[in-house]
């Protein structure tokens, strides 16, 4: 019985000293499962790309007024050693409905292909599926505006209907 | 107990053998991270950039660890030398993609190196040079070109060099920008985009002063720029440019000692308006009067790849050639002209399973061959280049975690 608290106590120790919503790799198997959760937002971004800074900064601000905002980050940093970067910008993402990806090392083709055969790999990319499952692509940089009419149905603005 | 022992140790034995075994069709995939011998191996490189020297020798230069290093080929990548380390002191060096070391030759056979060196600051980075003149025993120390000091961006760093020596280096400068944000805490001036910079210098006779030109403003921040020589040696630019609301469209610029203000001309009019990184910058090569350009763009009506001519510097262009639509996943075009005068145009395309290079060949950039696959691959490749030797021309497309294989295009 003792044994069994001790490994109670270890595995709870363990838990509560893991980030609240740590990033995960995201293989290109897990793609459908993503794309199928509605309503969605997915913003892929890269350490890589300035105007990504500038979406996700606006996304930040969002998020004080748009506490429930369905939002997914992928960062598309397939190498390890920029993880630390990824991870300093997704700890700035908190929610239970937030959820943070980073693409698995050396799968970058068949990552942009699973997400979409129609994206060159230009940053940011984001999509917006809607609750009928209905999803719209932007290449460029999203305006605040853009995300609320998003989120209200409303579907102006936006580069690719896909 | 023993007879469990023994049979453990035949398992392992037998598993590690199984491991190390060479596979007779497939090249062997290097794990670079589990070895401790890897800092001179360019299968651990992420890119690599070649030039051919007058004898045929094929130089090669790739950047690992903290260190630029250079070998060569003298039977078309049959066998290769040992590598040289260029930098001996580490320093970071950008080997990603679009922004990696660039290696050029002069005549008499003496190599040039240049590189982006990230700064500790996020985005920043210098410019570096060093070159040999004793056919990569050694190298000159090397130095910084941008001369603002500034911790900020110089990068996409591209070089071509005279056949006397002179040395062209370009890049992407972020010098204006970080001024205009410094003032626009009080004045909210903005800027968009880079600047484009431009410094010669010719240290085979002894120059070592690299006067920094401020070619203009307003380039794309996040594409590699392309470069090259015209028939009276000047440097031939073209980049992505931000046209007005944010078109991403390119243009062309020929550099004269006499102009003060370069006059650049747009030659792309896809008008992809977009906000963002493309990570696409375009191709040019110089074949006599007439100026061979590929580029990207991404415009709802126009997406996919183009080429088109100019024989005016980009004053009047031909008429543009869609060449790969972009639902094939079409990217990074690559434009050489051969010993034999031929213009040659590859890039990549992508299925789903496998990233494939396609090419196209044309006289004069006026017909082209259908287009032909040469090459594919399943995992990450470079972007694909083509060594224009004067013995056949060699597809050099570095598959990162195998070793160089340089592939015949006939």
């Amino acid at each position: 019985m003792k044994k069994l608290i001790c490994c109670l106590l270890l595995l709870a120790s363990v838990t509560i000293s893991l980030p609240a919503s740590a990033t995960e790799t995201l293989y290109p198997r897990q793609v459908a499962g993503l794309k199928s959760q509605t309503p969605k937002l997915l913003v892929l971004w890269s350490v890589d790309c300035p105007p990504c800074y500038k979406e996700l900064a606006m996304l930040r601000e969002l998020l004080k007024t748009q506490p429930q905002l369905p939002l997914t980050l992928i960062s598309t940093d397939d190498d390890p050693a920029r993880l630390a970067e990824v991870e300093n910008m997704h700890r700035q993402f908190n929610g239970p409905q937030i959820q943070k990806w980073v693409f698995a090392e050396g799968l970058t083709p068949q990552l942009r292909y699973a997400i979409d055969q129609r994206w060159s790999g230009v940053l940011p990319r984001s999509y917006y599926q809607n609750a009928q499952g209905r999803s719209i692509g932007h290449s460029g940089v999203l305006k605040a505006q853009q995300v609320l009419d998003l989120l209200a149905s409303k579907q102006t603005g936006l580069s690719h209907s896909l | 107990m023993a007879k469990i022992f023994v049979i453990a140790l035949t398992l392992v034995i037998s598993a590690c053998t199984s491991v190390a075994k060479p596979h007779a069709d497939k090249p062997e995939y290097y794990h670079c991270e589990a070895s401790s011998h890897t800092e001179a191996d360019v299968r651990c490189a992420k890119t690599v950039s070649a030039a051919v020297a007058q004898d045929g020798r094929i130089w090669f230069a790739w950047a690992v660890k903290n260190h630029l290093y250079v070998n060569y080929s003298d039977d078309k990548g049959k066998t290769y030398s040992k590598p040289v380390r260029v930098n001996p002191e580490a320093e970071k060096i950008a080997t990603r993609g679009e922004n990696r070391p660039k290696i050029a030759l002069d005549k008499a056979g003496n190599i040039y190196l240049s590189w982006a060196n990230p700064l500790p600051q996020k985005w920043s980075s210098n410019i570096r040079f060093a070159w040999s003149a004793d056919a990569g025993k050694h190298f000159s120390q090397a130095v910084t070109i941008n001369d603002d000091g500034l911790m900020t961006g110089h990068s996409f760093n591209e070089m071509v060099v005279s056949d006397d020596g002179q040395v062209f280096i370009t890049w992407l400068d972020g010098r204006h920008a970080l001024k205009a944000k410094q003032a626009g805490a009080i004045t909210d001036h903005e800027y968009i985009g880079s600047a484009i910079y431009m410094a010669s210098s010719k240290p085979a006779a002894g120059e070592s002063a690299w006067k920094n030109r401020h070619l203009l403003d307003g380039s794309c921040v996040c594409c590699r720029l392309a470069l090259d020589l015209n028939p009276q040696q000047q440097p031939v630019l073209m980049w992505r440019h931000i046209y007005a609301d944010n078109i991403r469209d390119h243009a062309l610029l020929t550099l004269t000692d006499s102009v003060q203000k370069p006059a650049p001309h747009r030659v792309s009019f896809e008008n992809w308006q977009i906000e963002g990184c493309p990570h696409q910058g375009p191709a040019v090569r110089v074949q006599g009067q007439r100026t061979h350009m590929a580029w990207f763009n991404d415009a709802p009506e126009a997406s996919g790849l183009f080429y088109a001519y100019s024989d005016s510097a980009g004053q009047k262009m031909s008429k543009v050639l869609p060449f790969a639509k972009r639902e094939t996943g079409a990217v990074h075009p690559h434009l050489a002209i051969t010993p034999a005068g031929k213009v040659l145009l590859l890039w990549q395309e992508y299925d789903g399973s496998y990233q494939r290079l396609k090419y196209m060949q044309s006289d004069n950039g006026e017909q082209w061959t259908e287009t032909r696959q040469l090459a594919q691959h399943e995992g990450v490749t470079d972007y694909p280049s083509v060594i224009t030797h004067p013995e056949g021309n060699l597809l050099l497309w570095h598959k990162p975690g195998y070793a160089l294989e340089l592939i015949e295009v006939n």
